[in-house]
C-alpha cells in the first residue's frame, strides 16, 4: 500500500502526512510526501519525523510558473501509488482534477472522512453535496485513487524518531498559464475563522449605511463581522473574504447571529458546524429559522439595536 | 471567435426533501435549474459575444431531463446550443460528463474559449473544468473573479485562499469562473420568445466513444443520506425589547455571554 500526500501548506501537508501515517500502519504501506517550495518550508527530516517514508522534492518553478503546473509531472509520479490524499486549497484541488484527468480515475475532492473498505479492496469516502443538506458516501477503487480532504479531517500529527529517505526530482515545470502579478490578502479573514462570536447578515440590510447598525451590535458582542455572498459578491459592500457560505468562508464560531438572511443552504453550509445559531428576520416563513436554535422575528431595524443595547446595559452592569 | 460555456442541469435544492423514516434523499418533486454558478459562465460568455462579436454557444450533457433546460438557457442570449442527453448520462460524475464534453468538443473543434462555473450546485465536485482541459490539453484558469480577452490571450484574475492572482494564457484556453465575475442578466418575454428558434445539435451518446463500463468501474454507486437539522428552533417572541432580554437570558443560559 503506497499512499502519497501533497498539500499547499504546511499545517494541511502535515495533517495529511498523520492521517496517511495512521491508514498506511493498518496495511504495512508507506507515506511519501510531495513538497513543493516556496510554499513549504518545512525541513523534510521533520516531515518525515512527523510520519512520511519518503520525502519527495519537487523540482523549483521558473517565475510565473503557477504551483498547477506540477499537474503534468505529478502523472508520471503517481503511477505506482495506491492513493493520493490531497489537501483542499484551491491550487490543489485544480491540480488533482488534471491529475484524475490524465489518469482516467475518479477523484472525490473535500472529503471529510476517508476509510480503508472493510475487505481491503477499496476506500470509502464521505461528502456534503446540496450545500450540506445531504452526504454522499461512496467507495473507489480505481488505481490510483484520488481523493481531498477537507481540512481537521485527522488529527494532528505526532513526532517519532521515523527514519526515511530525501529525493530531489528534476525536469522542467513548465506552463501556458503564467502570473503576471499577485495580490495577497490581508489578514482581516483569519480573524473571521477564529472568532468565537459571529454578527452576520444578509439582502434584509437593503442598504449600505444600515450596516451601521449590524456593525454596532457586532460591537456589543465583541463579535466579527461576515455576510452572505451576494453582500460581498454583487453589491461588494464587505470584502470577499468575510462572506459565509459553500464558496467562501467555512467557519463555526460559538455563537452566530445571522440577521437578515433567508439562510439558503449554500450560505448555511457555511456554518453547519457552529455551535449556536441566532436568526433574526422580518419573514416568520424565511427557512433560516429551522436552521437556527433561536428565531426572531421583526424589523432588524428595531430588532438589531433593541438587541445591541440590552447587551450594552447588561455588560456594563 | 466561438466561446463555449457548459452547463449542468441539476436539481433545485430548495425543492429536495429528506425522508424522516430512513433519511433518503426525495427528488421527485423537486424542479431543475442551471446550476448557479454556472450561469455566471454563460453570462461571461455572453460578454465575450458583446465585446468581440463572438459566437456564443452552449453545452451540457446529462440524463434525458437536460431536454427541459434548453430553452431556458438559450434564453439568456447564447446562439445555439450543443446537447448529449442519455439515460446513461444521468447522476453522471465528473469523470463521465467531462470525458464527454471534451469529446463534442474535439469534434466540434472551433472553440477559442470554453467556460465552466466554479463548481455544480449539487455536488460542487469542482472537476469538470479542469479536467476537460486537460483532456483536451488546453490550458485552464480556475476561480477567475475576472476575466478580459484581448491579443489571443485570456487574462483573469483569479480569488484564491491567500489573495487574488492575475493570470494570463494564450486563446484556446478553460476558464471557470466564480460568482463575482459577474451578474448573470435575466431573460425577458423576447428573449424566452427568441430561444425556441436557435439551432440546437444533438449528439448521441455513441457518438462520442466513450467506454462507460471502463470509466464506471472504479465507483460505486453514492449511498445519499440527508443530513438532519438538530438545531432548537425556538422562537424568542415578544416587543423588541422583551425579545432582546429573553434572547440575552437565553445565550447566557447557554453560556455563551458572560454574567453581568
Amino acid at each position: 500500500m503506497e499512499i502519497w500526500v501533497f498539500a499547499e501548506d504546511e499545517a494541511h501537508l502535515t495533517e495529511l502526512i498523520a492521517g496517511a501515517r495512521r491508514l498506511a500502519d493498518g496495511t504495512g504501506g508507506t507515506v511519501t510526501c510531495l513538497v513543493a517550495t516556496p510554499e513549504v518550508r518545512a525541513d523534510p527530516q521533520t516531515l518525515i519525523s512527523l510520519g512520511a517514508d519518503k520525502v519527495l522534492l519537487l523540482p523549483a518553478r521558473g517565475e510565473g510558473v503557477p504551483l498547477e503546473a506540477y499537474a503534468n509531472l505529478l502523472h508520471r509520479e503517481l503511477q505506482g501509488a495506491d492513493l493520493f490524499l490531497f489537501g483542499s486549497s484551491r491550487r490543489v484541488r485544480e491540480i488533482a482534477a488534471r491529475l484524475a484527468a490524465d489518469l482516467g480515475v475518479d477523484c472525490v475532492t473535500e472529503a471529510k472522512s476517508l476509510v480503508l473498505a472493510a475487505d481491503g479492496t477499496g476506500w470509502e469516502t464521505e461528502r456534503m453535496i446540496y450545500g450540506g443538506l445531504a452526504t454522499a458516501r461512496a467507495r473507489q477503487s480505481g488505481h490510483p485513487v484520488l481523493v481531498g480532504t477537507a481540512r481537521g479531517t485527522f488529527a494532528p500529527a505526532i513526532a517519532t524518531d521515523r527514519k526515511g529517505s530525501v529525493v530531489q526530482l528534476e525536469g522542467p515545470v513548465a506552463s501556458q498559464v503564467t502570473i503576471q502579478n499577485h495580490h495577497p490578502r490581508p489578514q482581516s479573514s483569519a480573524n473571521l475563522k477564529e472568532a468565537p462570536l459571529v454578527v452576520s447578515f444578509g439582502r434584509g440590510v437593503q442598504q449600505e449605511s444600515q450596516i451601521a447598525i449590524i456593525r454596532e451590535l457586532a460591537e456589543a458582542l465583541g463579535a466579527e463581522l461576515a455576510c452572505s455572498r451576494p453582500i460581498a459578491d454583487d453589491y461588494k459592500w464587505l470584502p470577499e473574504e468575510r462572506y459565509v457560505g459553500v464558496t467562501g468562508q467555512v467557519i463555526k464560531p460559538d455563537l452566530y447571529v445571522l440577521v437578515g438572511c433567508s439562510g439558503q443552504v449554500q450560505h448555511m453550509a457555511g456554518v453547519r458546524d457552529a455551535g449556536t445559531i441566532v436568526a433574526i428576520n422580518s419573514d416568520p416563513n424565511a427557512p433560516v429559522f429551522e436552521a437556527a436554535d433561536y428565531g426572531l422575528v421583526g424589523d432588524l431595524k428595531v430588532l438589531v439595536p433593541a438587541l445591541a443595547q440590552a447587551l450594552r446595559t447588561h455588560l456594563a452592569s | 471567435m466561438r466561446v463555449l460555456a457548459c452547463y449542468k442541469w441539476v436539481y433545485d435544492e430548495r425543492d429536495l426533501r429528506i425522508d424522516a423514516a430512513d433519511l433518503s434523499l426525495r427528488c421527485e418533486r423537486a424542479a431543475r435549474k442551471i446550476s448557479d454558478y454556472d450561469l455566471n459562465a454563460i453570462e461571461a460568455a455572453l460578454q465575450v459575444k458583446e465585446a468581440f462579436g463572438a459566437e456564443a454557444w452552449l453545452l451540457t450533457v446529462g440524463g434525458p431531463a437536460v431536454e427541459g433546460s434548453v430553452k431556458d438557457a438559450l434564453s439568456r442570449g447564447a446562439d445555439g446550443a450543443l446537447v448529449v442527453s442519455d439515460p446513461a448520462l444521468e447522476g453522471a460524475g465528473p469523470l463521465v460528463t467531462s470525458q464527454a464534453i471534451a469529446s463534442v468538443i474535439h469534434q466540434v473543434q472551433a472553440f477559442d474559449l470554453v467556460l465552466f462555473g466554479e463548481g455544480a450546485s449539487d455536488d460542487f465536485a469542482q472537476q469538470v473544468g479542469p479536467r476537460v482541459a486537460q483532456l483536451l490539453d488546453l490550458p485552464v484558469i480556475t476561480y477567475a473573479a475576472e476575466l478580459t480577452v484581448a491579443d489571443g490571450h485570456v487574462r483573469a484574475r483569479r480569488r484564491l485562499e491567500n489573495g487574488d492572482e492575475e493570470v494570463q494564457a494564450p486563446l484556446p484556453a478553460v476558464v471557470c469562473v466564480t460568482a463575482a465575475a459577474n451578474r448573470p442578466r435575466i431573460p425577458g418575454m423576447k428573449q424566452i420568445i427568441a430561444a425556441g428558434k436557435k439551432p440546437v445539435t444533438r449528439l448521441p451518446l455513441d457518438s462520442l466513444g466513450l467506454d462507460l463500463p471502463a470509466l464506471n468501474g472504479g465507483r460505486s454507486t453514492a449511498v445519499v443520506r440527508g443530513n438532519v437539522q438538530t438545531r432548537r428552533r425556538r422562537r424568542v417572541e415578544g416587543e423588541p425589547a422583551e425579545a432582546a432580554a429573553e434572547l440575552l437570558r437565553l445565550l447566557m443560559a447557554d453560556g455563551l455571554i458572560r454574567q453581568g
